[in-house]
């Protein structure tokens, strides 16, 4: 019934636990702390949103990237996956090249630490899933075909 | 003709007898034969030989004369005096390293270099801190450089002038003789279950013995060792340099108060492993990739799946001047992917006497031989073959643990004494970004971790730190001329170069004899942060605590000693208010001295040229003194008097900035410091007033509980 595992190296629980009976933690007893996803490669023509920055700069730095490279990848977890979709859509509409765009979802693994406040607690983790969204937004190449 | 020639020899003899003819020339022979041996020339060898031989250089290199005559002229080069001095070695020469080293052992009583010190020297400004040598800042990059290599890349520091106490014993009476010592209602304390099995490492406040109520003396990290039966324990603790001794002394006061049968019976035994093990910090997303580079293939892989924040691993490493790349590399993010095995936290470094083995094998295995087999290898700078005099050196990595609720990425390295330059070439090769003491104070302002390395404001050691600054300001402040000096007075600042928290309690209605502390109970900073504050009694608000807080200004900065004020009732949020300008009496008393001064003076050097012209030697009028009592009576007319902070100003202040800069993490301006514990629950809306020193603007800002 523990949902504890071992302290190990990555500190991901083995067993999955019914939804039923999940624990909840008491917040004076641990602290939830969530840990960053892992960090991915990011080529130039990577953009990755978040909620935080102001929109208008993010639109900017995508309108930059396209200048230089023909297609360009935005990514958005959880809640900036909303802010993601807007961007790619005003894009669209306020760039003056045609652009298509492409869309797939994927889910991300996070872990959460819970770190123990007093003595008598254990360090553990929980992993949890989060869903991404990743749109691919590219230019239309002009195909000549009046070219004999 | 021949007659007159012959005339003259007509007095010789026919025959002459030999035995008479020597016996008469004899003396003659032995005067000729002692002149020719000994003689009495005023000339000197060189000048007796012939022009053809001589040269220029014989006069200081007796190797250019002749064979025979070399001792003759050396004896008498030395009969002139002692030779000229040998020539001072060229500058380049003189700054080898070795001979550095070699300077060092000779003026090493006071200041201790580290390991790395000579690689620092050549690229950062260095202070003498806490009897260490230390970096400070770098020559070459900048403020913005160093936040953007922990925000984006891979800070390294050497931080091996923390200094580690080793304690061995059984658990228990371990964990008892520390309890005292450390508050549990702060959080995990030594004997934490989390903690005990060694594969993590806790941080903890310590206090001085039962009295919590005092400033604490600071924070430490402890590390178990993994693996060991509870009857015979290992337990490190790293401590910061300035209240080492603070923390030696109540170490042994609790150790040593036990009576004598119980320590037989308990056989504590504690170590002190000040420069026997070395400790690196690398903070940033990449520190982990760039670690990776000094591990093998197979244990990469494991390891870059393993970032629990916090864990500790413990590894086994080849020698890095090996594999050290043959130029620098910049880093890039690694991808982690799915492993099964899993890195155990059991490590060889706790071994002393492997610990020595390994010193011994750096010196019995010098540079210049790896870096001639390297230099023999078919492809230049490839890594070397296991090498017949190499052993695996034990390594301990330990992760970055949340320290707050920003969390940067990543982990310190621990391994023995001798191997400092070795490592960290090899991970300033493998991409990582030096940094000295400021980049460690701006990481503790950003993001609020390092926290060991800095000390805490209301600790000795802190309080120490703060008058050293205190003093440091104040001279600069008075080397300018008055013209140009900010009137403190005038612009109505309490506090320009220290914040007297005592008075700042005091005024608040505390008594401070005890002294004052700042306010660590997580409960009780939990309450308070959900702004429930009629839950906590009146017991809490009438002790003097003092909180930490977090102001967030949109325009504008903080500064260091800002005045954190509250609004009034009917302050307009974002209305300008100004503090007007306090009147400054001490101006005409300051004027009236001065004239008073000069006048005096030039009585004085009147006197004295009377008593020089008159002989009159009895009274001296010499001016030191004078000048001296001069020059405090007028820094104190410069420095701003005490006053009521609740009543002086046209709004109260509750508190002060420590440290207020433009955070580069947040993008606006940022404010850490302290406010009155009884202050709490008059802020409305989270909304207070923040003035700068020497300015008479109140700026808005948002106050957070940190």
């Amino acid at each position: 019934m523990s949902e504890r595992a071992s302290d190990s190296a990555t500190g991901v629980k083995q067993e999955q636990v019914p939804s039923a009976k999940k624990e909840r933690y008491d917040p004076e007893e641990y602290q939830l702390r969530k840990r960053l996803p892992a960090r991915l490669p990011s080529r130039p023509n990577d953009v990755y949103v978040n909620t935080k920055t102001n929109f208008k700069a993010q639109l900017a730095r995508c309108f930059k990237c396209l200048e230089t490279s023909n297609s360009i990848h935005i990514h958005g977890l959880g809640a900036a996956a909303p802010k993601a979709i807007n961007l790619a859509l005003q894009l669209q509409l306020k760039s003056n090249t045609p652009l298509e765009h492409s869309v797939t979802t994927s889910t991300v693994h996070l872990i959460d630490d819970f770190e123990p406040q007093y003595d008598s607690g254990d360090f553990y983790s929980k992993e949890r899933q989060n869903s991404a969204v990743h749109i691919k937004v590219y230019k239309l190449i002009n195909m000549d075909m009046d070219r004999k | 003709m021949t007659d007159n020639k012959y005339k003259m020899v007509g007095n010789v003899p026919s025959d002459i007898s030999v035995v008479r003819f020597a016996t008469v020339r004899a003396q003659e022979i032995v005067a000729l034969t002692k002149m020719i041996e000994n003689p009495q020339t005023t000339k000197l060898i060189f000048q007796k030989l012939p022009c053809h031989m001589r040269r220029r250089a014989m006069s200081h290199n007796p190797n250019r004369m002749p064979r025979l005559l070399r001792e003759a002229h050396k004896s008498q080069m030395a009969k002139s005096g002692p030779a000229l001095k040998p020539k001072r070695p060229r500058r380049k020469y003189r700054r080898r390293p070795s001979r550095l080293l070699e300077e060092y052992k000779k003026r090493s009583s006071k200041m201790s270099w580290l390991e790395t010190h000579l690689w620092h020297a050549k690229r950062f400004h260095m202070t003498a801190k806490w009897g260490y040598r230390l970096p400070e800042k770098s020559c070459a990059r900048g403020h913005r450089f160093c936040h953007r290599s922990v925000a984006e890349h891979c800070l390294l520091v050497d931080i091996s002038y923390l200094c580690c106490i080793e304690i061995q014993g059984p658990q228990n009476a371990i964990i008892h003789e520390l309890a005292p010592l450390c508050d549990p209602k702060t959080g995990p304390t030594f004997g934490a279950s989390s903690f005990l099995n060694g594969t993590r490492e806790g941080r903890v406040t310590i206090f001085q013995k039962n009295s919590f109520s005092r400033g604490p003396i600071g924070l430490v990290t402890f590390l178990w060792r993994h693996g060991e039966t509870p009857d015979m324990r290992t337990l490190w603790i790293w401590c910061h340099p300035a209240f080492y001794e603070q923390f030696l002394v109540e170490l042994n006061s609790s150790y040593g108060s036990n009576s004598d049968s119980l320590i037989e019976q308990i056989k504590i035994k504690i170590t002190l492993n000040k420069g026997k093990l070395n400790r690196f910090r690398l903070r940033g997303p990449l520190a982990h990739s760039v670690i990776s580079n000094l591990l093998d293939k197979e244990i990469r892989k494991v390891f870059i799946a393993s970032q629990s924040p916090g864990f500790v691993a413990g590894v086994d490493v080849r020698d890095p001047r090996m594999i050290l790349p043959q130029s620098r590399v910049k880093e890039h993010t690694s991808v982690p992917s799915q492993c099964e095995t899993v890195i155990t936290s059991r490590s060889r470094l706790w071994d002393a006497s492997v610990r020595d083995q390994i010193a011994q094998v750096r010196t019995s295995f010098p540079d210049y031989v790896v870096n001639g087999r390297r230099s023999q290898l078919l492809v230049p700078g490839s890594e070397l073959p296991l090498q017949p005099e190499e052993i695996p050196i034990p390594l301990l990595i330990v992760n970055a643990s949340h320290e707050s609720s920003d969390f940067v990425p990543g982990c310190d390295v621990i391994f023995p004494a001798g191997w400092a330059t070795a490592f960290w070439l090899a991970l300033i090769y493998s991409g990582g970004h030096a940094g000295g003491l400021k980049d460690v104070e701006s990481m503790n302002f950003e993001y609020r971790i390092c926290s060991d390395l800095c000390l805490e404001v209301d600790s000795n050691a802190g309080k120490t730190a703060a008058a050293e600054q205190k003093v440091k300001l104040m001279e600069d402040y008075f080397r300018k001329p008055p013209k140009t000096r900010t009137n403190f007075i005038k612009l109505a600042t309490p506090f320009p170069f220290s914040i007297d928290w005592n008075r700042l309690l005091i005024d608040w209605g505390y008594q401070v004899e005890q002294g004052f502390t700042v306010l660590r109970d997580k409960k009780l900073l939990n309450t308070l942060s959900l702004n429930k504050q009629n839950l906590l009694s009146e017991f809490t608000f009438s002790y003097p605590h003092l909180v930490a807080v977090t102001i967030r200004l949109k325009h504008g900065s903080p500064r260091d000693f800002s005045m954190i004020c509250i609004p009034k009732m009917d302050d307009k949020f974002n209305s300008p208010i100004n503090e007007p300008i306090h009147q400054d009496p001490g101006a005409k008393e300051r004027k009236i001295l001065r004239q008073q001064h000069s006048s005096q003076l030039k009585s004085l050097a009147k006197k004295r040229k009377e008593s020089r012209s008159s002989d009159d030697k009895v009274k001296d009028f010499c001016s030191d003194a004078v000048i001296a009592i001069h020059k405090e009576k007028m820094r104190s007319l410069w420095l701003p008097p005490s006053c009521n902070l609740k009543t002086s100003y046209v709004r109260p202040v509750i508190g002060f900035v420590t440290k207020g800069d433009f955070g580069l993490s947040e993008g606006k301006g940022i404010g850490r410091g302290y406010i009155v514990i009884r202050s709490v629950p008059q802020i409305s809306a989270s909304l207070v007033l923040v003035r700068n020193p020497g300015t008479s603007l109140y700026m808005w800002a948002e106050i957070a509980l940190c």
